[in-house]
């Protein structure tokens, strides 16, 4: 399994250190920086624990087994970096400097002292996939083990807070989804250091933690790749609320459609061009999706502007009818609202189009009652959920169909407004 | 409508806080405070063959007229195109639209009114950018674009600014 998994963790960690490094270029940033270190030394721990190279490496030394000292030693520059980049956001410049100063040193002193103790070890087999099971009851082994995984259990712990209080403190949504990330992959290495830890004290109390070696593994790879995906996902993840939000905008921009259309040729100034020919504009996808909300919002404005145009010459004889005809086909009060909206529209845009001039009602401008509210919704969402199902009933409905047959005015049987030139 | 314009109205609306929920009132008034100059929104039943808003500057102040009756978002758009051609500093003749100059007199002493922009289409650029600017802010603080909208813990701002200027495309909160 270590020679699939840690080979992939560690290409990811450069990927991912690929992709930070490129912003530093554009900024110096401590942080930054730190984390671009951070992720130098996160590839070059699951680097020297692939078997293949810890193999190659020991051979290449003459030593057995250095490759874990290498690859336990880096974890504490490791957690040191994303340390110092936490505390340089989390603190103000000079009690962050001096946080990281300890530690620096706290730990410089811990890796210095497994050194000692690896070195200090009989040489042991080479043995680059079940070293720590099968050595831990070597005195020295086991001092070494001791320091790592308690230096590191501590450590996950203090990164944990951290990284929770400041996502607690909030900022942009995918800022504190990339935090709780890297929350949860420190998290995730305690199950490996509990096992870790029972691999120590097999020593002297009897249990057999060796049936426990694959959650261990489990943990770590799962582990490992929470800090590639939390580290950079604050840098693309809005990516993703916005082709989530171009999907979410595309639907009702085309439910939308035959109401825009109807509306717009009646009143065709309340269109703002900004399109013009050419669909192949803006291909990046955050372009696209922008886009996309600007083309929702336009086709939104453009049907609340073309109604309120038409608003002075829509017939409350036609509300009436079809309140009454959807009230027997037993419409819901939702539906029924828009097919009365839908009527009233349809057969104002009906007398347009066959050149009726319809009579405008106008309100008295002193009267000192306030004009009723346009019937929709409270919100951007909920109007666009209204003006929908307007759409629907305008395309769809059979009452709004058969009210608009009953008031046709080119058929004689009833009694319609008089086109005005004859 | 030419790429230039969209970047000219992007640029005009970068800088520009939006209250978060939007509530126009409140946004008139932070604009007012910034510009320097007071800005106040008046709903009036405006006659319908006037434009459903208009902007009347005067000397010390600017005034928003949106007519009444009208749903909340559509109120939004119709208040920020006329914000939009405050913030483009269009200066229209106040008799250019008779009925308009007609409807703002009678409210206001003509002798102060400078400018009168009213919104009704889109035939010229000012009213042109004027719609941009309110379409682009609308696409702002409308649902569908839930990624724009800012959550800053009091006083913490100096941290999540130092955070997402490491982590983020390194914008400054408040941005777009």
């Amino acid at each position: 399994m270590n020679s699939v998994l840690y080979p992939i963790a560690a290409l990811t960690a450069w990927v991912a250190c690929l992709y930070k490094a490129r912003d530093l270029r554009r900024q110096r940033n401590t942080p930054l920086a730190a984390v671009v270190a951070a992720f130098v030394c996160l590839g070059g721990i699951f680097f020297f624990a692939s078997p293949q190279v810890w193999s190659g490496f020991d051979r290449l030394t003459h030593y057995p087994n250095l490759a874990m000292l290498v690859s336990q030693g880096l974890v504490m520059p490791f957690t040191f970096c994303v340390l110092a980049a936490c505390m340089l956001w989390r603190y103000p410049a000079e009690r962050a400097h001096r946080l990281i100063r300890r530690y620096g040193l706290a730990l410089t002193a811990v890796v210095a002292l497994m050194a000692a103790l690896f070195l200090a070890a009989p040489v042991s087999a080479e043995d680059p996939t079940t070293f720590v099971p099968d050595n831990a009851r070597n005195p020295f082994i086991n001092a070494y083990l001791m320091v790592y995984i308690v230096t590191y259990a501590v450590l996950q712990i203090v990164v944990v807070r951290l990284t929770l209080q400041l996502a607690r403190i909030g900022g942009r949504p995918w800022l504190r989804r990339g935090l709780r990330i890297n929350a949860f992959g420190n998290l995730l290495a305690l199950p490996y250091c509990a096992v870790r830890i029972a691999d120590v004290l097999e020593r002297w109390i009897a249990i057999s933690p060796g049936r426990y070696e694959n959650v261990a593994r489990l943990a770590v790879g799962i582990g490992v790749l929470m800090p590639p995906i939390g580290w950079t996902i604050p840098r693309w993840g809005p990516r993703l609320t916005v082709v989530a939000d171009w999907a979410r905008a595309h639907r009702p921009y085309w439910q939308l459609y035959p109401l825009w259309h109807a509306l717009t040729e009646a009143v065709p100034y309340v269109v703002l061009d900004t399109e013009g020919p050419g669909w192949r504009r803006g291909r990046r996808p955050g372009r696209v999706a922008l886009r996309a909300g600007y083309r929702l919002t336009r086709r939104y404005v453009e049907i609340r502007d073309s109604r309120l145009e038409l608003r002075p010459f829509l017939d409350p004889d036609i509300a009436a009818r079809a309140e009454s005809a959807g009230r027997q086909a037993g419409l819901g009060p939702e539906q029924l609202a828009a097919v009365v909206e839908a009527a009233q529209l349809a057969a104002v845009l009906r007398a347009r189009s066959l050149g009726i001039e319809l009579p405008r009602s106008e309100r008295d401008p002193s009267s000192a009652e306030r004009p009723d509210t346009d019937p929709g919704g409270a919100d951007a969402a909920a109007e666009i959920a209204w003006l929908t199902r307007v759409a629907a009933a305008l395309t769809g409905s059979p009452v709004v169909a058969s009210v608009l047959a009953d008031t046709d005015p080119r058929s004689d049987a009833h009694p319609a407004p008089q086109p005005a030139a004859g | 409508m030419s790429r230039s314009l969209r970047r000219a109205c992007a640029r005009l609306i970068r800088d520009l806080e939006l209250p978060t929920p939007f509530d126009l009132t409140r946004f008139c008034h932070d604009l007012g405070v910034r510009r320097g100059r007071p800005l106040t929104l008046m709903e009036v039943d405006l006659p319908t063959a006037l434009p459903c808003g208009m902007v009347a500057a005067l000397d010390d102040r600017d005034i928003i007229f949106i007519t009444a009756g009208l749903t909340g978002p559509h109120r939004d758009v119709v208040g920020l195109h006329e914000i939009g051609h405050l913030i483009a500093g269009h200066l229209a003749d106040p008799l250019a639209d008779p009925d308009a100059g007609r409807f703002v007199f009678k409210h206001l002493d003509p002798r102060l009114v400078r400018s009168i922009n009213g919104r009704s289409n889109y035939s010229t650029p000012e009213e042109q950018q004027a719609e941009m600017i309110a379409t682009m802010l609308f696409a702002r603080i409308a649902r569908f674009t839930a990624e724009t909208q800012w959550s800053i813990a009091g006083g913490a701002g100096g941290v999540v600014d130092r955070i997402s200027r490491s982590l983020g495309d390194g914008s400054s909160p408040g941005g777009p």
